[in-house]
């Protein structure tokens, strides 16, 4: 269910088979996509959950946590995603098009990315800050 | 007369190449761990993901290796998995540096089996603190060239790098370098009066016609992957050339670690740890060059004093070039698709002039065509969704200046032998500190590649301009300098050691200033030089 929610968020796509099993794979070996603690657990299952706080939680990850395990599944997944033969062709073709239309894009994107950052600060810092103090206390 | 040459990198191999040539028998000593064979030879690079039956394995490696993943390097690219034996090395190979972040090659070919090809010749400003002139070294260029193959032009790059002998027409570059290329064009005469900056090709040792069996460039896109067509040189290629030789003896899977010598400072003996463990084997030698590379030699050396007088000496000089990674988005190339099928290496170089002519700055332009994207996309500060789409998007606009630097003998950085415990190794102890005014002279470079590329169409985002560690260049030398005054801890304009009777070095070692500019070229060059004058 995450890699599915993790690549339809990255690209818009379903994974195949082979990106399930090889993202499962990875999770084997490397420590560093495993929740290192309970924010981090909340971070992750958010991050997969409903698709309007993927953005958000993924920038939040991305400038706040930087090295979070969300990041970290995040970055393995379109690393995985890049080489495998369906998405990698999603990945690469990008088709021409007039520079008004791309900017216009890019700069859409762009405005949405400022707004999951702000979104994602506002929603997940103070968790953050709730969750580490608890954990502090107890 | 034979001779033993340790190491089989750039150096080595055409020491040997050229005594093998003059009829004179080589053994070589070699870590020697082989490539892996290419994969799907003949398959372009965006071609691989579908006819791999596990193409993560070949592009991430069996443990992850090549996914860079946040808080690592912060690189725009990563060595390929297949890539990494070229910077395997034996368990007990210790180092502790400070300041400095080496790299060490037990393969066969050294580490310029990993190199991006340049062969940019050093000019008579850059020579000036060697014992010879561009008149001496020029033939030998002309030499290699002619047994490598390198391509590029006559342009404005040439008032820097001098043009030699056999160079091939270059390879036909992509949209985005053509396109700079001409905006450049247009643009000449307020980037040299501005700047002091210049443009042109890349000279590299990449083949545009076939050459002695190589094939020409077909533009698979593979080069950081290893060319499967062998149309990129690298040494390996002549060591096999060498292999071929009546009068060479190819020995590896040994570490060389010391040489013993007698009361006259001859060299008697080399000894060799076999890399697959067992008792040391000792080769008696008439004649010697190390070309292990210049870390390497000189951990030989210090070695072998070490263990026969427990002398610890400290050699000063090391010098490696300063790099620093300009990321940016080429706005004529916004819209555009980019063509798979392209070389991946930089076709572009730029030049910034200095006050002294031997400090220029030098620059490798390279257009992002085949590539991983996930190390570039990471890097935006902003959710990885939004970045991967920004990245797709300005895919064929992306490139990257890596603008290096000059570096000059400087005593305090430093390389030395750290003893160690009863049947421990000893460990090389490595110190580099860059010069006080270093982040002022890399921040005006920066500056001046960030200014004349807006005047290209390009524009540079701001904060993503990312500085190399000290050594991440590869480009070692100088610790045991060539020089024409006698004294200790030098070696003679013909390579010859001033310390050691029948000892010659052959690399990187002996190079009294290190221009901007790819030194394995030189390497390459000065390795003929020596093997003719000294032999």
């Amino acid at each position: 269910m995450e890699c599915r929610a993790f690549t339809r968020y990255l690209i818009g796509i379903e994974p195949t088979e082979y990106v399930v099993g090889e993202y499962l794979s990875a999770h084997e070996s490397l420590g560093v996509l495993h929740a290192a603690d309970r924010f981090d657990r909340l971070l992750i299952r958010l991050g997969c959950g409903p698709s309007w706080l993927r953005a958000p939680a993924a920038a939040f990850a991305r400038v706040h946590a930087p090295r979070c395990a969300l990041q970290n599944k995040l970055v393995l997944l379109l690393a995985i995603l890049e080489t495998a033969p369906v998405s990698g062709r999603k990945i690469d073709a990008v088709p021409s098009t007039s520079v008004p239309v791309l900017l216009s894009a890019l700069l859409l994107r762009g405005i949405l990315a400022a707004f999951s950052l702000v979104l994602g600060t506002v929603l997940f810092l103070p968790l953050r800050w709730l969750l580490s103090g608890r954990r502090g206390n107890a | 007369m034979s001779v033993v040459v340790v190491g089989s990198g750039p150096s080595g191999v055409h020491f040997a190449l050229t005594l093998l040539q003059k009829g004179i028998p080589v053994t070589m000593l070699d870590g020697g761990a082989p490539p892996p064979e290419h994969t799907l030879p003949g398959v372009a690079w965006h071609e691989l993901r579908d006819q791999l039956t596990d193409p993560a394995a070949y592009f991430l490696g069996s443990e992850w290796e090549g996914v860079l993943l946040p808080g690592g390097s912060e690189e725009y690219y990563g060595i390929p998995p297949h890539k990494q034996y070229v910077f395997d090395t034996p368990a007990n190979w210790r180092h502790e540096a400070s300041g400095f972040s080496p790299l060490f090659s037990f393969a066969q070919g050294g580490l310029a089996e990993a190199w991006t090809g340049g062969c940019y010749p050093f000019n008579d400003a850059e020579l000036a603190d060697f014992p010879f002139s561009y008149d001496e070294i020029g033939p030998c260029y002309d030499e290699v060239a002619r047994r490598i193959g390198v391509s590029g032009v006559t342009d404005d790059m040439s008032r820097f790098f001098p043009v030699h002998r056999h160079l091939m027409r270059p390879t036909t570059p992509d949209e985005s370098s053509a396109k700079l290329l001409a905006a450049y064009a247009r643009k000449r005469s307020t980037l040299h009066r501005r700047f002091g900056l210049h443009m042109g090709r890349s000279r590299v040792a990449t083949l545009s016609e076939d050459l002695a069996g190589r094939k020409a460039c077909t533009y698979l896109g593979r080069c950081l992957w290893g060319c499967p067509s062998a149309s990129l040189y690298t040494p390996s290629l002549t060591l096999a050339e060498c292999r071929a030789h009546r009068l060479f003896t190819y020995r590896s899977g040994l570490n060389v670690s010391h040489f013993r010598f007698d009361a006259d400072r001859r060299v008697t003996t080399l000894v060799a740890t076999p890399l697959a463990g067992g008792e040391p084997v000792e080769f008696v030698a008439e004649r010697i060059a190390l070309a292990a590379g210049a870390l390497s030699s000189t951990r030989i050396v210090l070695e072998s004093v070490h263990r026969a007088s427990g002398e610890v000496v400290r050699l000063g000089g090391l010098m490696d070039n300063r790099q620093a990674l300009v990321p940016f988005a080429h706005l004529r190339m916004l819209g555009r698709s980019f063509d798979p099928r392209s070389y991946q290496y930089n076709q572009v170089c730029l030049g910034i002039e200095a006050e002294r002519p031997a400090e220029y700055v030098h620059g490798l332009v390279t257009t992002l065509t085949t590539a991983l994207i996930h190390p570039v996309a990471q890097q935006l500060p902003m959710d990885l969704g939004s970045a991967t789409f920004i990245t797709r998007a300005m895919h064929s606009a992306l490139g990257v200046v890596n603008v290096n630097f000059h570096d000059s003998r400087r005593a305090e950085n430093e390389v030395w032998l750290e003893p160690s415990g009863e049947g421990e190794p000893t460990a090389l102890g490595i110190r580099y500190a860059p010069t006080e005014d270093e982040p002022e002279r890399v921040g005006r470079a920066i500056s001046t590649v960030r200014a004349a590329l807006r005047h290209l169409s390009c524009i540079v985002p701001p904060g993503m301009a990312h500085m190399r560690p000290m050594g991440a260049s590869v480009h070692y030398a100088g610790t045991l300098p060539m020089t024409t005054e006698d004294r200790a801890w030098s070696t003679r304009p013909d390579g010859s050691s001033r310390d050691f009777r029948n000892l010659w070095l052959v690399d990187g070692v002996t190079f009294p200033f290190l221009p901007a500019k790819n030194l394995t070229f030189t390497l390459m060059a000065n390795a003929v030089r020596i093997a003719n004058a000294a032999f």
